[in-house]
């Protein structure tokens, strides 16, 4: 029941048997789609499988990968960015991302620091739902030893209590940090090879700077088909709005 | 002299309390009062016309904000910043914050190069500043000559090979007097590099000119082979301007010093030029039983036995000695080959090197113990090590040897002792030269093809998350009442209404013949004392009426207690049973007087 109730929404129940291999048939034909070098085809094949179903950060690190064999560099970034909030701590995914970086144009600039990364600079080890878990076994496991403790008052469990419940705050905290964390996150991946960020709403207006296929950059505000983003402290600017897009949000068809 | 009343106190700090509110409104006031100016920023340089090594100097003054100064556009000059300051002005009530931004510009090359427009930010506004062209001439434009202080680097150029000791050494040739020189070192990428002690400067006379020459050597050794590029040396000083002593104000130049602030001075950046050379790999060792040491450099081996001749059970010392040019420091001990019947203790090497800036140069020794278990002559060797000259480019093997060692019969009591493996080297096996892995191709890593990929990643709702946190609290809530309960003492009131409870059980089983009645009797006593709250076993009827008073029964059900214990009693001592309508009396009876009461 527990389990039920942590279950993820949105994942797809099982509605038979023929939506599942379809799932299945599809997947596993943008694999073979990929392995013949046809990588357009394979990014789109992960694409409507990535766009209709529940969160997957394999199947957003194949995507990626397909979109980078297919020379677009911004996709690929977008979706392996995608990927590492799901699995931060994949190897591969570490590995590709890097990959993918280096081919891009834009040098990153300091944004500044952020004390929310400072003070809670482990939350980026565990993923979001590793990180609930634990913080719900770590809870248990200290009313547990409190319960004990109560029936047998010993120092020593006084003790465990006390280490499990200082652990149980900091999972709670960090689980708190990240939810505020992702509620702001305005992240956003330049996905056009190229755009011209400009002073204002039109063409006309003075372009600032340029920025290239896989820049991250902070998505302000949206006016119309313009959005207004932040590459750093000194860059900002207005980009068609279809020249970004958020990492954390995955548009539905 | 009078003492502090409270009210003194009291007037003192409301004094002080009127005095700070008012000067917080005032400052508010001030605050609000200054009209709000707009973002506004320009760049200033200190010149326009510069030389190749000279350092110019941009000031970027921004007022109406704090502003924050994107100089990453700037890439016709390397940017230094050299911190910022700020000021305050007020004209006629109208008060203007400044803040400078202070950078150094160096030229990346000659010819016009351009400051573009910089971006200042604060917040929501944005401004820029205007461009500023600048010259750099191929001739030093500023007063000072460039010729006062030249930058060298010199190396080899000459292709060499893995391993291959040589030297570079930094030149720094001043005709002048140069002040705050920091010294950035090159970058040895593929090399390592030994920096041979502290720089070394000594004079020289150049066309007539008295220079000082300053020297840091190092001993590189490159690691892998290829093009190898060494980048610039960078030395960065302050130089006097020339021409600008004011010999009246001090006709014997004792003041003409920095240190007292009257020399001016331009600051200088200089570089070396990258330093390339082929460094070439080493063939393919060759084939047989001695195997590649990995000293790369000019070498000789020489072995000694001594003494030549010694009693069986004795030890005679066999020295083997590498002397020569290159990485000897690196040597590992030859092998050895030795007959049955000896026994060995190697010993430490030692090593006499030096570092120059041809390599190092030295001897390395290994030292063995002999020691034959039986009399006879053996032949110790030949010691072979193989090597590579640089400058031939081509391997060479290095023999000593062999030598005769004369063991006459002796004491041989320990001759039973199995020789341990002869030859047993600093290290197991030959010296091999590491190397570092070389990246031969780049790709992305493979597809994740299970199906598993299309599990979704299963992420604990808020609501279930909030549940999931707060079931074992509650669990633990009730576990905790649950045993607050149970560790409780029942208090008087409450094993008095038990037993008054427990009694009418008794009498329902048993009837009111008998015992029944005394059984009853006793049970309407005891829920009069459990309302009350305390313990006893008998009560008077007037006793029975005040305790029922004090603890608020009505009146009628007082009168109706009262009455039961009497019939009760007249039971009891008149021999008579009692009717059901006795035990059924007196169960609404004890019902009305506990009163919901909980045993």
């Amino acid at each position: 029941m527990l389990a039920l109730l942590l279950g993820a929404p949105g994942s797809a129940p099982a509605r038979g048997s023929d939506t599942v291999s379809a799932r299945t048939r599809a997947f596993l034909d943008a694999v073979a789609a990929y392995d013949r070098d046809a990588y357009d085809e394979a990014a789109a094949g992960f694409e409507r499988l990535a766009r209709a179903g529940a969160p997957s950060a394999k199947l957003y690190y194949d995507l990626g990968s397909s979109y980078l064999k297919n020379g677009n560099l911004g996709r690929a970034i977008l979706w392996y960015e995608r990927a590492r909030r799901l699995a931060p701590r994949d190897p591969d995914l570490a590995y590709n991302l890097a990959y993918a970086r280096k081919l891009t144009v834009d040098r990153a600039e300091d944004g500044g620091l952020r004390w929310g990364e400072l003070l809670f600079f482990w939350s980026a080890v565990l993923g979001d739902g590793a990180l609930r878990w634990a913080a719900v076994v770590a809870n248990a496991l200290f009313w547990g030893a409190l319960a004990v403790r109560r029936l047998r008052p010993r120092r020593g469990w006084s003790y465990a209590a006390s280490v499990v419940g200082g652990l149980t705050l900091l999972l709670l905290a960090t689980v708190g940090y990240r939810a505020l964390v992702a509620r702001h996150d305005r992240a956003a991946v330049v996905v056009t090879p190229e755009v011209a960020v400009r002073a204002g709403l039109s063409d006309d207006t003075t372009e600032l700077f340029l920025l290239h296929a896989g820049a991250t950059v902070d998505l302000d505000r949206i006016e119309g088909d313009r959005a207004r983003i932040r590459f750093s402290r000194g860059k900002i600017g207005w980009v068609p709005r279809g020249a970004v897009q958020t990492i954390r949000k995955v548009e539905q068809p | 002299m009078g003492q502090t009343t409270p009210e003194d106190t009291k007037a003192v700090f409301r004094n002080t309390l009127h005095a700070g509110m008012t000067a917080a409104a005032l400052s508010l006031l001030l605050v609000w009062a200054v009209p709000a100016v707009a973002l506004t920023a320009r760049a200033l340089v200190d010149r326009t016309r510069v030389g190749p090594n000279d350092v110019l100097g941009l000031t970027v003054e921004v007022e109406g904000g704090d502003g924050t100064v994107d100089t990453s556009g700037i890439l016709d000059f390397d940017v230094q910043g050299r911190g910022r300051s700020s000021s305050v002005q007020i004209v006629n009530t109208h008060m203007t914050r400044r803040i400078r931004y202070q950078y150094a510009l160096i030229p990346k090359r000659t010819g016009t190069l351009t400051v573009p427009p910089l971006p200042v930010v604060d917040g929501q506004d944005l401004t820029h500043t205007d461009p500023i062209v600048v010259t750099v001439a191929a001739a030093a434009a500023s007063p000072h000559r460039v010729q006062d202080v030249v930058v060298e680097a010199d190396m080899p150029r000459a292709p060499l090979y893995v391993g291959e000791q040589i030297g570079y050494t930094f030149r720094v040739v001043a005709a002048v007097k140069l002040y705050d020189a920091s010294y950035q070192e090159p970058d040895f990428d593929g090399f390592t590099a030994v920096k041979l002690g502290d720089p070394q400067a000594h004079t020289e006379v150049v066309n007539g000119r008295r220079v000082t020459v300053t020297e840091i050597v190092y001993l590189l050794t490159p690691q892998r082979s290829g093009s190898l590029t060494v980048g610039p040396a960078v030395l960065t000083c302050q130089v006097a301007v020339e021409g600008t002593r004011s010999r009246r104000r001090d006709p014997l130049g004792m003041f003409d010093d920095r240190f007292f602030g009257r020399v001016p001075v331009t600051e200088k950046v200089l570089r070396t030029r990258p330093t390339t050379v082929d460094v070439l790999a080493l063939p393919s060792a060759p084939k047989g039983p001695v195997r590649f040491s990995g000293l790369v450099g000019t070498f000789s081996l020489s072995a000694s036995l001594h003494p030549a001749t010694v009693s069986a059970g004795e030890s005679a010392t066999l020295t083997l000695s590498l002397e020569g040019l290159g990485n000897v420091d690196e040597a590992g001990a030859p092998p050895v080959a030795a007959p049955d019947g000896f026994k060995v203790y190697p010993d430490h090497p030692e090593t006499d090197t030096r570092v120059t800036p041809e390599g190092t140069r030295g001897t390395k020794r290994f030292k063995y113990a002999l020691v034959p278990t039986r009399a006879g002559a053996f032949e110790l060797g030949p010691f072979r090590v193989v090597t590579f000259d640089p400058e031939q480019g081509a391997y060479r093997t290095l023999t000593a040897g062999p030598l005769t060692l004369t063991a006459s019969p002796g004491n041989t009591s320990t001759a039973a002792v199995p020789a341990l493996p002869m030859g047993v080297p600093e290290e197991p096996g030959p010296v091999v030269r590491k190397r570092a892995v070389e990246t031969t191709g780049h790709d992305i890593l493979d597809l994740h093809r299970g199906l598993d990929a299309l599990t979704p990643v299963r992420t604990p709702e808020t609501a279930g998350f909030a549940f999931a946190l707060a079931l074992p609290v509650i669990l633990f809530v009730g576990f905790r009442w649950i045993t607050t309960r149970r560790r409780q003492k029942p208090t008087p009131g409450e094993r008095m209404a038990r037993r008054a409870r427990d009694l009418l059980a008794e009498v329902r089983r048993v009837g009111l013949a008998g015992k029944g009645a005394s059984l009853l009797h006793r049970a309407v006593v005891s829920a009069v004392l459990a309302r009350s709250g305390r313990e006893g076993e008998a009560l008077t009827y007037d006793e029975v009426r005040d305790e029922l008073r004090n603890t608020g029964l009505p009146v009628d059900a007082i009168g109706r207690v009262v009455d039961l214990l009497s019939r009760l009693d007249a039971a009891r001592y008149g021999g008579g049973a009692g009717g059901t309508d006795l035990l059924t009396e007196g169960e609404q009876v004890v019902k009305v007087v506990l009163g919901g009461r909980k045993s």
